[in-house]
């Protein structure tokens, strides 16, 4: 017989498994229209477009799969968890990199921003990777439509024996209890964060599953009147002895 | 040619429904809102809607009842294009003919060919 936590548990990851299972439709859809498209107009100039469309596509797809997996691996061997001094600074920079892709797509600007003094963290480095990609691409693909570009910013700052990271948008979709509401609804409710219009916020809910695993949790956070989600993450403590 | 005003939330996959029907001649606005898509009908009456249901700003029922109550955009045929499914929606019959919406597809199983025969049984095309 299962114990209550493990039954809560066990839940917990069928309710995650159902948000990604829904939110994979949008890319995998998109990419369907996409091919098919290409068919349909025979246009060489437009080819190439598409073409790097579906692989942007198929990255975000991929990506929500493979974050999900390395959540579970962390979650599963946390007694054993891999834990290396990171630099986030460096983090950020690689997860710019690999979101410019997707938001070129959707015209969106990419800046990093890191202030004060860098120190190296402790973390998992494919676990973070992971998470700030999801965040990242679930921000690209909510900023607003406006006439101007929108732009998301990779920002981190030390914070007493701390560094918080952070993605950051132009408009304030996630206050704190809409991302409780959030937290608690995912997997049961099609749209658990309302104002993320067209995904159901399954990457955010996975990036918070990774941080959960390495003892912190992703919580919405303003920086330089942006607003997103950030972390805060331990240093690593052999170099704070230095 | 026919005006269609599509509402999406999601502007990547907006940009594969517009070239489709821009390539079979209409002319197409997008709105990604509730309150866009009033706007841009304001703007300029429709001569059909393509409708996602999840949008940020409204429900898409709710956008539909109120779309409805203005005499002007009665007549206007909606066609529901939506990652909701019409088992979702309940008694979804019902809510059809009250709404008068002309015809429903769940998006994920709807190819560009099939949106496109939806829409040509309910506006000429030029094409």
């Amino acid at each position: 017989m299962q114990s209550s936590d493990s039954q809560t548990a066990f839940l917990a990851d069928q309710f995650l498994l159902k948000a990604i299972a829904e939110e994979l439709k949008l890319p995998l859809t998109r990419i369907a229209r996409l091919a098919e498209l290409g068919y349909l107009l025979k246009d060489p100039q437009a080819i190439d477009g598409q073409l790097r469309a579906i692989e942007h596509n198929s990255d975000v797809a991929m990506r929500l799969v493979e974050s999900y997996l390395i959540g579970l691996q962390l979650a599963s061997t946390q007694q054993v968890l891999d834990l290396e001094p990171l630099s986030i600074g460096s983090v950020l920079n690689d997860t710019a990199h690999q979101l410019s892709g997707i938001a070129a797509e959707y015209g969106v600007d990419i800046e990093i921003l890191i202030h004060g003094k860098q120190r190296l963290i402790m973390g998992n480095l494919k676990g973070i990777k992971a998470a700030f990609l999801n965040i990242g691409s679930t921000l690209i693909a909510t900023q607003p439509q406006t006439d101007h570009r929108s732009s998301i910013v990779l920002a981190s700052y030390p914070y007493g024996s701390e560094m918080v990271a952070g993605i950051y948008g132009d408009q304030s979709l996630i206050s704190p209890k809409i991302w409780e509401r959030g937290l608690g609804l995912y997997g049961r409710a099609r749209q658990p964060i309302q104002s993320l219009s067209a995904t159901n916020g399954a990457g955010l809910f996975v990036a918070d599953t990774i941080f959960r695993a390495m003892s912190t949790r992703l919580r919405p956070s303003h920086h330089q009147r942006k607003s997103g989600l950030a972390a805060n993450l331990s240093l690593s403590r052999q170099l704070r002895l230095v | 040619m026919a005006r269609i005003l599509l509402i999406e939330s999601d502007t990547l996959l907006a940009q594969s429904y517009v070239a489709a029907l821009k390539h079979r001649g209409h002319e197409v606005a997008v709105a990604t809102g509730a309150q866009s898509a009033i706007d841009a009908s304001d703007e300029t009456t429709p001569d059909l809607i393509i409708l996602e249901l999840q949008l940020a700003d409204h429900n898409g029922v709710e956008f539909l009842y109120e779309f409805r109550s203005y005499p002007e955009w009665r007549n206007i045929p909606i066609i529901v294009l939506s990652v909701v499914p019409p088992l979702e929606l309940g008694d979804n019959h019902v809510l059809w003919k009250e709404l008068a919406i002309s015809n429903y597809f769940y998006k994920p199983s709807t190819s560009l060919r099939q949106l496109l025969r939806g829409v040509e049984e309910l506006v000429t095309s030029p094409a």
